[in-house]
């Protein structure tokens, strides 16, 4: 069964906003930098389980991304990995440039894999129906045009998409 | 720039994607179907977000239950940024 579900999410915010929060949004990362932080911190916790935990990152990779919000994501997806892998499992991450010019973040395990009905228990699908909010202008040009590869379409606004990342990054943990 | 995050779910191994079909004879199969591929470059290039994807099981030759996951973050680059100005 293919189970493919595509949530894109398009800011409430129309207008470039003066708000001084916006800007950490786009101000360059460091990626490797974060991972390499990261693997020093992970590291006990690996060793602890007897897992092996593998980090490469190739020279400085820049993104356009906050990098508290990438840090605390990546810390999340890495204890997720690390909790649920078996002792002598493995966690692999590696940094590299992405084919299209930006960056691209590989994190793998060999742990027990996400359940189909975890996710249809845990993942609050009436709370974002019930949100969505469809915008004629980009949001339903992107909708037309990757609707043939998915199976599920859904456009937040801004707040929802902060609050359900929130959550998200718990539910994560039953997921992997 | 109105950010885009896209989740995408694959709860299946491998699939008819062309670039995983090349890499049949390795156990892992995670290549991107090409028009998955064309649509997570435009995002990318086009610094209009990220790509969050997530393939549970990704490892074939894995005991049942144990596939393992694979969890891909695409991030545009920093180059070209226009910061808002007041």
């Amino acid at each position: 069964m293919e189970f493919t579900v595509a949530l894109a999410t398009v800011g409430a915010h129309t207008e470039i906003s003066t708000d001084p929060q916006e800007y950490t949004l786009c101000r360059p990362c460091d990626v490797a930098k974060v991972l390499r932080q990261l693997g020093k911190a992970a590291n006990g916790l690996a060793n602890q389980r007897h897992q092996s935990l593998q980090i490469t990152s190739s020279s400085p990779l820049w993104a356009a991304v906050d990098m508290m919000g990438l840090q605390r994501a990546c810390s999340h997806l890495l204890d997720n990995a690390l909790h649920h892998t078996p002792p002598g499992g493995y966690v692999r991450t590696n940094a590299i440039r992405a084919p299209g010019g930006g960056v691209l973040i590989i994190i793998e395990d060999n742990g027990p894999h996400i359940a189909v009905f975890v996710l249809q228990y845990t993942v609050p699908w009436s709370r974002i129906f019930s949100d969505r909010i469809c915008k004629p202008s980009f949001g339903l040009n992107f909708a037309h045009s990757i609707w043939p590869l998915i199976t599920c379409f859904v456009v937040f606004c801004l707040q929802i998409l902060v609050q359900y990342l929130y959550c998200g990054a718990s539910k994560l943990d039953e997921f992997s | 720039m109105r950010p885009v995050l896209l989740v995408m779910l694959q709860m299946q191994v491998g699939g008819v994607a062309p670039l995983a079909a090349e890499s049949r004879d390795m156990d892992l199969k995670n290549g991107l179907d090409r028009d998955e591929m064309k649509f997570v470059r435009d995002i990318v290039e086009l610094q209009l977000g990220g790509v969050l994807r997530v393939q549970s099981p990704h490892l074939l030759n894995a005991p049942r239950g144990a596939g393992g996951t694979r969890v891909e973050i695409w991030l545009p680059a920093a180059t070209d940024i226009q910061l808002p100005t007041a």
